[in-house]
């Protein structure tokens, strides 16, 4: 399982280093999405500080969709998906492959769009191993849930996956947006039972995503 | 009429007389509350709509799970799952619609973004993602699949909805029937409204869900016999034509 979930990855990673969608459109993308969001709080700095945190996940998480989107169109294509199952190839180091390859390419993504909000909204990062650790734990709540409910969408039109996507992975925005705030105001004590949560959550959805992957694969 | 026709016509006769005696009792002979006053009477109908959105979100993911398992795999399981969701989001859609009703004169709101009050819209919202992807055009079995998975995904959160009365400490109130301590915090007359409404809103689900699984089949079937007719036409064209 673990080396199938390794090849995955790889050859995830390998297809986003080509074709590099992450950077020519996702980045681009989520920074129009922080541009649109001051100018919807009329670009008052001291608004934008105190929603950072909000203002990062929802924004993040717009990103992770368009991730977990490409991600499984990949496999669409020339029907790479249905050959992988006739091989017989492990579907949980499939799907672990998977995850690794997005949370990977979210991470980036996190950090770049950290360090632009921070110059952006006046939002000096502190914590930083805290911000990291549930960044982290948010980006593998929301992939592992995000790639089976992809897979449930597969060739059914884009506006299910978020429809579907969206309010299934709402207590990760809360925890992770809870987390960063308590993070950023420099009370990181606050954040420990809301890190808990995001553990819990994150946990479930890999564990669950695990089980019911192949099923995923046969529908 | 058949046995299993006349039986749903009886579940369906309770469910009316059920409901509208819960509805004489809770409006006519049952006091007002000491601090809520006649605001009170929203609590025979809201606890028991909001009891069977979980009765229905339970009973499609089990459906669901029977559905997926394949050796227990038949149309039927999917056809419930579906039925049941249905009676779910119209039951969630209830309950927040009574909320808001008892939270205007109560919290001076229609709407506030506490967390049960947050976490059941969330609830509503992913149960009506499983009904449209059920409206997308797909075989049976995909269609049945993939909703199965979707319904699992979406049940993870039903116990989030009920707990996070306690996670978040809220404005909203802890339940007075389900709670931890199964302490129950009603009395009297009102105790019993309020057991009826649960057997009265039970009735109604059962009704609904048992109704709208028979249509659902005869669709099925209806759509089986159109395939097997168009198959047959086709097939008699061509020895027609050899």
């Amino acid at each position: 399982m673990f080396r199938t979930a390794v090849a995955m990855a790889k050859k995830d990673l390998r297809l986003e280093w080509r074709a590099r969608v992450l950077l020519n459109q996702v980045l681009p993308f989520v920074f129009v999405v922080i541009v649109l969001f001051a100018f919807g709080f009329d670009a008052k700095v001291e608004i934008l500080t105190q929603v950072t945190p909000g203002l990062f996940w929802v924004t993040t998480f717009f990103g992770l969709e368009l991730a977990i989107t490409r991600a499984m169109a990949i496999e669409g294509e020339n029907q790479a998906q249905v050959g992988l199952v006739m091989m017989g190839v492990n579907p949980r180091g499939i799907f672990l492959g998977k995850v690794v390859a997005i949370v990977l390419e979210i991470l980036v993504l996190e950090v770049v769009l950290s360090a632009g909000i921070a110059v952006l909204f006046n939002s000096p990062l502190h914590d930083v191993a805290l911000l990291a650790a549930s960044a982290l734990l948010a980006d593998v709540g929301v992939a592992t849930v995000g790639i089976v409910l992809a897979g449930v969408t597969e060739g059914l039109g884009g506006s299910l996956l978020p429809l579907l996507l969206f309010p299934v992975v709402s207590p990760v925005l809360l925890c992770a947006t809870k987390v960063w705030q308590y993070g950023l105001d420099q009370t990181p004590a606050k954040a420990i039972p809301w890190s808990e949560l995001l553990i819990g959550f994150s946990l479930i959805y890999l564990v669950v995503g695990i089980l019911v992957y192949g099923v995923v694969l046969e529908g | 009429m058949s046995t299993n026709a006349k039986l749903k016509r009886g579940v369906g006769v309770a469910a009316l007389v059920t409901i509208a005696l819960t509805f004489w009792l809770g409006l006519v002979v049952t006091p007002p509350a000491e601090v809520m006053g006649n605001l009170v009477r929203m609590l025979y109908i809201h606890p028991p709509m909001a009891w069977i959105a979980y009765l229905a979100y339970g009973i499609t993911t089990a459906a669901s799970l029977l559905y997926l398992w394949k050796r227990t795999r038949r149309r039927e399981w999917d056809l419930i799952a579906a039925a049941s969701a249905e009676a779910g989001v119209f039951f969630t859609g209830l309950t927040i619609l009574t909320g808001s009703i008892w939270g205007r004169p109560a919290w001076g709101v229609w709407w506030t973004w506490d967390a049960l009050l947050t976490a059941t819209a969330v609830l509503f919202l992913l149960y009506l993602g499983y009904l449209a992807l059920r409206q997308v055009p797909m075989s049976e079995t995909k269609r049945g699949v993939r909703s199965a998975i979707a319904a699992l995904v979406a049940f993870i959160d039903v116990p989030i909805v009920h707990e996070s009365v306690y996670w978040w400490k809220t404005l909203h109130q802890t339940p007075s029937v389900l709670n931890p301590s199964m302490n129950v915090e009603v009395h009297g007359s009102m105790a019993w409204t309020l057991l009826l409404g649960f057997v009265a809103f039970t009735l109604a689900y059962v009704w609904m869900v048992w109704t709208r699984f028979e249509t659902s089949r005869r669709q099925a079937q209806l759509a089986d016999l159109e395939v097997e007719n168009a198959i047959r036409e086709r097939l008699s064209a061509e020895e027609v034509r050899i």
